[in-house]
């Protein structure tokens, strides 16, 4: 069966699209990162950079000051900024940021 | 008197590809853009990796075992490499003639430079073919990095995610050497990483073969000029083949565009079998590059 080149274009976005939103239909696509349940985060390497200070508190099941002080920041410290943003300020790494936590 | 192709088709076909490269190049940019706006998590935009097709294949080791997903991979690279792999499997690996962003960058800088600067190489086959071979040792490489230290390892030397990712303070050394020399043989080879070194590339070629649609040259028509052995990006000898049916092919269907004679290079589909070759002999095997 030939196929005109144009149509061919047509058949190639529309299986690539199709199956993408049959993806997003089923509810398979799944793009966010959801935070860790409270209580299971075992290591730094459980904490992503995009947690905020009342995110990484509410997974290690611990108050807003005593993670603020083992993070070796003023307790004045706004809880909705990120890890990431934290540790740019501090011109330190997020990872060295989260080490923290666990010295 | 041989049939002339229809002018405008040929614009059309052009113009398609273009803008659905076009398309892709600035909703990938608007993805990164987005993730570095936002930030993160639940509350911002995911990032770059989550919408990397190659991340299905990097994750898919460490979902299947463990049913988590490597960190900034989601199901939605799944979904992806699904869309990839069927899309592939059906039509060859249209996915980079049609759809790859970091594919379109590269078309795009050689021709450029192939108007303004000229200097331009096309690598002999005795290179060609065994560079080609690159791409599954990269493509190992990195599988077994990211299952052995179950991270995106390949993160901070891919090209793609240094040129998309729109954060120049997390961009590494080495990320941006091997992002330069990307540019630069782009520049030079037309894809150049595309066909020496993309993974992506790599696995592709294990289901291109699969494909149903390919394309088909009519012997009666052909008058044997290699228009379309010169056209094409992936130096794949069309004007020597009856059905091309060579892995490499992106089909970005330049070969149909450039062929003077209308409906010798053709696109024909096979549901059961891959289509039968014309039975007509070739006037002549003479290839006129090589004279």
């Amino acid at each position: 069966m030939r196929i005109k080149p144009l149509l061919f274009g047509l058949i190639v976005l529309g299986l690539f699209g199709g199956i993408i939103g049959g993806g997003m239909a089923s509810g398979y696509w799944v793009t966010k990162q959801s935070l860790p349940s409270a209580g299971t985060v075992q290591s730094s390497a459980d904490l992503k950079g995009w947690m905020t200070i009342t995110q990484v508190s509410e997974t290690l099941q611990l108050p807003i000051p005593t993670v603020l002080e083992k993070l070796r920041l003023p307790a004045s410290t706004d809880p909705s900024k990120s890890l990431k943003t934290l540790a740019t300020e501090q011109q330190t790494t997020p990872d060295e940021l989260k080490a923290r936590l666990f010295e | 008197m041989t049939a002339q192709p229809n002018h405008k088709r040929t614009v059309a076909l052009r113009v398609a590809r273009q803008v659905s490269l076009l398309f892709f190049v600035a909703l990938i940019a608007f993805i990164s853009y987005r993730h570095q706006a936002l930030g993160g998590g639940p509350q911002g935009a995911a990032p770059l990796d989550t919408y990397c097709v190659f991340g299905g294949a990097a994750t898919l080791w460490t979902y299947i075992t463990t049913g988590q997903f490597i960190q900034k991979t989601n199901m939605a690279n799944l979904v992806l490499l699904t869309a990839a792999v069927t899309l592939v499997t059906l039509t060859g690996a249209s996915f980079c003639g049609w759809i790859c962003p970091f594919g379109a960058i590269q078309e795009w800088l050689y021709r450029i430079n192939k108007k303004l600067l000229k200097i331009t190489w096309t690598p002999s086959d005795a290179i060609d073919r065994p560079l080609r071979w690159l791409r599954f040792l990269i493509l190992a490489l990195i599988l077994y990095m990211t299952v052995s230290t179950n991270s995106l390892w390949f993160e901070a030397y891919d090209p793609f995610k240094m040129l998309f990712h729109m954060n120049f303070s997390e961009m590494t050394l080495t990320g941006i050497v091997i992002l330069g020399v990307t540019l630069l043989s782009a520049l030079i080879i037309e894809r150049a990483w595309c066909r020496y070194l993309c993974p992506l590339g790599a696995l592709f070629t294990l289901f291109a073969p699969l494909s149903r649609i390919n394309i088909t040259r009519h012997r009666a028509s052909c008058i044997n000029c290699h228009a379309c052995t010169k056209a094409c990006p992936v130096q794949i000898d069309v004007a020597q083949q009856d059905v091309v049916r060579d892995s490499q092919c992106i089909k970005c269907l330049r070969c149909i565009i450039h062929c003077p004679v209308a409906d010798t290079l053709t696109l024909d589909a096979a549901l059961t079998s891959p289509p039968a070759p014309p039975q007509t002999p070739s006037p002549s095997k003479q290839h006129p590059l090589s004279s």
